[in-house]
């Protein structure tokens, strides 16, 4: 008999509700990590002063409880996914002011259940990229590589079609073209720097040919598995980092969007509006070398269903 | 003294009309708002009453919002009373979305999404403000019949986020 090759890389969790913990006990349990769980502050930070948790799971409110978040930034290192059901939209903004955050759920279950174990098993094997992570096994992916900033029209037109197709209404056919747009935008327009880091392709006009050679080439997949709709889009320069997001992010905290530039060829609101479109933000970035980001829709509960004031998001790094 | 003729232009992928009723003026939004999309050439055209029917708005980015809201800008600064009429989803997920999208418009009347509990077949249900202002006050939204089977459709969204831009 062999032993199986188990990780060992130890997950920290801190919840103060003990329902809430217990579910998420069992929802980690299947990585197979050692799981350390604890209820206080006081207990974790009495975890996080001898241990080395590879992963720490807490609430929103220890997050935003003065103590909880010095002791979370004396470990900035460590990942830290920090969960949000029943927030009031107001709280985000100052969620994300917390420097250290990089992975936020607030769908609930089963999305919750879904949600952590990918976000979790991605940062414990390290293999971040691809929509895949969030379908189920086997599902179709249609991918169009753009070598034209034209191709932009036609790509979301093909989404639109493919989600008409595949029996969805017009909200999410909507919802699917109007990430798709921002995304793809954002690729063409905001990614590209040359050598000495300038945006160069930021003032150019966001209508027309413009011929895309080399890392200007952008990449739109999309596959739906009945659950998740999800949209990713890739390019090549790799300049968006986190705390660029996470100021992005902060331009949609409780679905208000401020801030609309006025000056820029580009409204300066764009991810923010992904963001406010989508029920899950995924970032996967190699700086400098390549940025994918995928947005999913979930398409098997009513926005009233799931009753989330704010939608979840990770910010991953190869 | 009879209307003028309705004038047409297309910018891009979105054709706008402008009809002069006598006291106002009729601006009606056809297709996908983006960077293309630039209203604010049609303010000069404009009177001091506006109503601008966006039923047919079926897409509209971030770049078309910021052009959107030049043009409710540029309204307000000459004094104009604008209405928007059949604010269409797609506008109304903006506004919700985006503070200054709305603008100092009056909302006349929006499309809501609706889902039949029986047949689960949806619908985007035309509403008119003014009837339903205490209902929406409450965050309640008005019941439907499916045209399909009978049923009752139920709104499919959170009252209390989708008319937001109604505060």
């Amino acid at each position: 008999m062999t032993t199986p090759d188990l990780p060992k890389r130890r997950i920290l969790v801190a919840l103060r509700d003990k329902k809430t913990l217990r579910t998420v006990h069992r929802i980690l349990g299947g990585t197979f990590c050692p799981i350390d769980i604890v209820s206080t502050i006081a207990e974790a930070e009495a975890r996080l002063a001898t241990e080395h948790p590879y992963l720490v799971v807490v609430d929103h409110e220890l997050v935003l409880h003065e103590h909880g978040r010095k002791v979370l930034t004396s470990r900035a290192h460590t990942p830290c996914l920090v969960l949000m059901q029943d927030a009031e939209p107001t709280e985000l903004g100052e969620m994300l002011g917390v420097d250290h955050l990089s992975y936020l759920l607030a769908n609930p279950m089963p999305l919750l259940a879904e949600e952590m174990s990918i976000t979790a098993l991605k940062l414990i094997r390290g293999e971040i990229w691809g929509l895949e992570k969030y379908l189920a096994w086997g599902v179709e992916v249609r991918t169009m590589d753009l070598t034209d900033a034209a191709e932009r029209t036609v790509a979301v037109q093909a989404l639109d079609a493919d989600v008409h197709a595949a029996g969805f209404g017009a909200r999410v056919a909507a919802q699917a073209t109007l990430i798709a747009d921002e995304l793809i935008s954002n690729a063409l327009y905001n990614a590209p720097v040359d050598a000495s880091g300038q945006r160069y392709a930021a003032d150019i006009v966001r209508h027309g040919t413009r011929p895309l050679s080399g890392r200007e080439q952008v990449k739109l997949r999309y596959a739906c598995d009945a659950r998740y709709l999800a949209i990713e889009v890739t390019d090549m320069f790799g300049t968006l980092d986190r705390s660029m997001i996470l100021r992005c992010l902060a331009k949609a905290g409780g679905h208000m969007i401020q801030n609309v530039s006025m000056n820029t060829r580009g409204a300066g609101i764009g991810i923010a509006t992904v963001y406010g479109t989508c029920n899950h933000l995924v970032f996967n970035l190699e700086p400098g070398v390549r940025t994918e980001v995928i947005a999913l829709i979930d398409v098997r509960f009513r926005p009233a269903e799931l009753s989330n004031a704010v939608c979840s998001f990770g910010v991953f790094a190869a | 003294m009879s209307a003028a003729a309705a004038k047409k232009v297309t910018m891009g992928r979105v054709t706008i009309g402008v009809d002069h009723k006598g006291d106002h003026d009729v601006v009606s939004i056809d297709g996908e708002m983006d960077d293309q999309a630039t209203l604010s050439d049609l303010v000069s055209q404009l009177g001091q009453r506006v109503v601008v029917d966006l039923g047919a708005v079926r897409f509209i980015n971030s770049v078309g919002v910021r052009e959107w809201i030049i043009f409710l800008r540029s309204m307000a600064e000459q004094g104009a009373k604008v209405v928007l009429r059949n604010c269409s989803e797609p506008m109304v997920h903006q506004m919700n979305m985006v503070v200054e999208a709305r603008g100092q418009a009056t909302v006349e009347s929006f499309y809501a999404p609706y889902l039949c509990d029986s047949c689960a077949s949806e619908r985007s249900v035309c509403l008119d403000v003014a009837g339903h202002r205490e209902q929406f006050a409450a965050h309640k939204m008005p019941s439907q019949t499916c045209v399909e089977c009978g049923g009752e459709m139920i709104f499919d969204d959170f009252p209390a986020r989708y008319l937001l831009f109604l505060d």
